[in-house]
């Protein structure tokens, strides 16, 4: 007989538990935590990557579709330069201006409200009324687009008119009628420097309250994670503007939401000289501090877009003394066009 | 002084346990996040049209009616090195490597061109 005796048996036992312990070892390391992935195309004129690290795939189809449906959501009521069928949305208040208050969607009198308060904090760097000047800016940059060779600056003329208009203009908004109004004619609102990374956060916000966690949403640029890249933290790195890479390697472990402003994207050329996209509200033409891009990690989705706005149209010391204001951690990497870099915070520990 | 097992019952032991450090060790290997088995997706309007390995050096063009993008891998990593398109947003983006996989892609929305990176056999 094998086994037989008590010495034995006990042997025979430890054996079997030896044997046994790979597989219930398996069953806690080979969890069944999948990775789902999407990417949705089209909002906010770029797509959205959606990651999610879950059990069941059911999960992550809903968890995506609901994503997608709140963004195209707020895609269009954000939208300054279409409009839609049955929807007032940031352009019906803008064809507005001067005429009628507009009725608006709550979630867009929040997104309007949020853009004051950035105002007031950011001390002008990121306004919602610099419509008219931003709009010039537009025309041309697009006409630049369309024809490169005929790629022409706006005129002094029609850039202080614009300025004047918006310096002169405000914003009414009466929760109680559910409205907005511009009083002054020929004033605009543009959300642009903030509308992608405030409705990512709402719409992060809204899903967590929903139990999902373990994602990641880049939406155009503006990362938000939310708990764990399965059982890692999430890594969020910041792209080299200068070539293919990425620096400033970090885990984002508190902070978790990531915002770049740079101007090596979006840009035109005029005889020679590049003209990038963020207007500075000092001077009405595309901001001169010497930055490639600024980057801002930081919990809040849309305190990192107004931020790495506002950064990007200030000097590094005006800029350190920006991030006082903000009670929550906030880390940032500037780098210069001359290839300098400066961090504060979690990209400090990672930036040689 | 007795033996404490039989020949047979050692046998029996020890392969017993030889069997346990064995699935030890491939449970560890599936387990380990494996290097190199990483693809590009190229998406055109929400559809997967080609997935190319980053450890294999390409070029490929890809062409629609809204335009053409030409896709390079090389070294690991996969760039759009030259489009027609308006913005040049997608060029300017530079690379994609693994480590971008969860976090970041390349668009390029005047051709609804969309790259990301995936673990081949994910899909």
């Amino acid at each position: 007989m094998v086994f037989k005796t008590g010495v034995r048996r006990i042997v025979a036992s430890v054996a079997a538990i030896l044997f046994l312990l790979p597989a219930l070892l398996s069953s806690c390391s080979l969890s069944p935590v999948k990775r789902y992935s999407t990417v949705i195309d089209g909002p906010f004129d770029t797509a959205a990557q959606l990651v999610i690290y879950t059990e069941k795939k059911s999960d992550a189809e809903t968890f995506f579709s609901l994503f997608s449906e709140k963004l195209e959501a707020w895609d269009k009521l954000a939208d300054i330069y279409y409009e839609y069928d049955g929807l007032n949305n940031l352009r019906t208040l803008n064809l507005f201006a001067g005429a009628d208050p507009v009725e608006l969607d709550p979630r867009l009198l929040d997104l309007l409200e949020y853009g004051l308060e950035a105002r007031e904090t950011t001390g002008g760097r990121v306004d919602l009324l610099l419509g008219p000047v931003l709009a010039v800016w537009h025309e041309y940059r697009t006409a630049a687009l369309d024809d490169p060779d005929n790629a022409r600056l706006p005129t002094n003329e029609e850039l202080s008119e614009a300025a004047q208009i918006a310096k002169s203009s405000s914003i009414v908004i009466d929760r109680d009628a559910g409205a907005a109004y511009l009083p002054i004619p020929g004033s605009s609102v543009d959300v642009g420097a903030f509308a992608k990374g405030y409705a990512t956060e709402q719409i992060c916000l809204e899903l967590e309250a929903l139990g999902y966690t373990d994602f990641a949403a880049n939406v155009g640029g503006n990362l938000r994670v939310s708990g764990t890249a399965g059982s890692k933290p999430w890594t969020v790195a910041v792209r080299d503007p200068f070539g293919g890479g990425t620096v400033g390697e970090t885990e984002a472990t508190e902070a978790t939401s990531l915002a770049t402003s740079g101007s090596y994207q979006r840009y035109y050329t005029v005889d020679g000289i590049r003209y990038h996209h963020i207007v500075d509200p000092d001077t009405n033409a595309p901001a001169a501090f010497g930055w490639a891009s600024v980057s801002v990690l930081t919990e809040d989705a849309g305190v990192a877009d107004v931020l790495s706005t506002a950064l990007f149209c200030l000097d590094r010391e005006a800029g350190v003394s920006l991030l006082s204001r903000f009670t929550s951690p906030v880390s940032v990497l500037w780098i210069a066009e001359s290839g300098e870099t400066f961090a504060v915070g979690a990209f400090a520990e990672g930036i040689e | 002084m007795k033996k404490l097992f039989s020949r047979r019952e050692a046998v029996l032991l020890l392969s017993l346990l030889l069997i346990a450090g064995a699935l030890f060790l491939i449970l560890f290997l599936l387990r380990g996040e494996g290097d190199g088995e990483w693809d590009a997706v190229i998406r055109y309007r929400g559809q997967t049209v080609a997935r190319l390995p980053l450890d294999v050096d390409t070029e490929y063009e890809f062409e629609c009616e809204e335009g053409v993008n030409r896709i390079v891998v090389r070294d690991g990593a996969v760039l759009v090195e030259s489009a027609d398109c308006k913005n040049q947003i997608c060029v300017r983006h530079g690379t994609l490597v693994p480590a971008d996989a969860d976090v970041d892609f390349i668009s390029c929305a005047p051709h609804r061109l969309l790259i990301v990176i995936e673990r081949r056999g994910s899909e």
